[in-house]
């Protein structure tokens, strides 16, 4: 259950390297994704902008919310994007498979003393993202 | 339900159940490109008497959320969302004549929305109900960068400043901002009341950024803001 992952706000430090790290981490986890997608033909059309995009929101939000530690900001997130990224075209599973991507990439990016702040925030998103992909039926 | 609608059209909405549906007439006749006839709808309201405050409400700003929920569904378009967005600050600015008239109490408030916030009614309707509560207003809108908002509250000599925030990502805005106010000696006293989505969702989360007090709505905003200056 996501709600047990305890989640408490970063150091200022953590922050600013992520800050400076965020474009970084962005351009290489939309790669990563776009490489990975199955999706092909007419599918791909607008992937990458698509990517691109909701990356970025990722970024922007962690960005937020590590500043604060309120985990019921990605909640509402999730939730958010549960009812509103289908109609962008984007599933359930692959919101899933590039929050793993995003996360794989920050551990790549930022140093260890900086990811290790961060990943539990990711940890929440994959853990109630997973539980939205199990039960979208 | 035609009846109904033109009940509503013809008699005084006198209790809630009948603004709510006047509420969701107005959004029915937005959702159909009739802004005039929205607009009819909210003045022949105030000719009959339905108090601002309870427009504002159940027209505006349940016309507003049930937007955002059509839109995050898909049931309407961007541009619909647009179209409503704009025609109600249309109208409501054709209210003013009716908000400004209200007696002075000599208090004055700053609503602003921080940089990069886009979404600016909820600041307006802040600013709105603290206007018919007496209170002389200085709303400075969307996206206003920090050093532009401090400026402000320095010449102006504000009692209390109210943020408005929609998008979780200006989250960290909104603290840097308030950590900046608190770091400016002539402004740092100010009273700082928070509201927005993110704040009705994390109840804790105004006290994290450390702003004075959060109301969960325009209203409540006022009475909030009367009981923080009431406190030394």
């Amino acid at each position: 259950m996501s709600e047990s992952i305890r989640l408490l706000p970063v150091k200022e430090e953590t922050v600013k390297a992520f800050s400076l790290a965020k474009g970084e981490i962005t351009r290489k986890a939309t790669e990563v994704a776009l490489e990975r997608s199955p999706k092909k033909g007419i599918e791909r059309t607008n992937l990458k902008e698509k990517y691109d995009k909701g990356l970025q929101m990722v970024g922007q939000i962690l960005e937020a919310v590590i500043c604060v530690g309120e985990k019921a900001l990605l909640q509402d997130q999730l939730d958010w994007g549960k009812t509103r990224l289908p109609h962008e075209g984007i599933s359930p599973e692959e919101v899933l498979e590039n929050l793993k991507i995003y996360r794989a990439t920050i551990r790549e990016v930022l140093e260890e003393k900086y990811s290790s702040e961060i990943l539990p925030y990711l940890d929440f998103l994959i853990t109630g993202q997973d539980r939205i992909t199990r039960n979208k039926g | 339900m035609n009846r109904l609608k033109e009940d509503l059209r013809d008699s005084d909405p006198v209790d809630i159940e009948s603004y709510k549906e006047l509420g969701r007439l107005y959004l029915e006749t937005l959702l159909k490109n009739d802004r005039h006839g929205a607009n009819n709808l909210v003045l022949k309201a105030v000719e009959r008497d339905m108090p601002l405050q309870d427009i504002y409400i159940y027209i505006f700003q349940e016309s507003q959320h049930e937007i955002g929920r059509l839109w995050e569904s898909n049931r309407i378009t961007v541009a619909q969302e647009h179209y409503c967005t704009a025609a109600t600050q249309n109208i409501m600015s054709q209210l003013y004549p009716y908000i400004f008239s209200t007696k002075k109490i000599g208090r004055l408030l700053v609503a602003t929305c921080v940089g990069g916030e886009l979404h600016e009614l909820g600041a307006r309707m802040v600013a709105d109900f603290f206007e018919m509560a007496g209170w002389d207003t200085y709303y400075l809108g969307a996206n206003t960068p920090s050093e532009s908002i401090i400026k402000t509250l320095e010449s102006l000599k504000a009692d209390l400043l109210a943020i408005s925030v929609s998008m979780t990502f200006n989250i960290a805005a909104v603290k840097n901002l308030i950590s900046e106010i608190r770091a400016t000696e002539t402004v740092k006293g100010i009273r700082i009341l928070v509201g927005g989505r993110p704040f009705n969702v994390a109840e804790d989360l105004w006290r994290t950024v450390k702003a004075d007090g959060f109301a969960p709505d325009a209203k409540r905003a006022v009475e909030a803001a009367e009981v923080l200056l009431a406190s030394p």
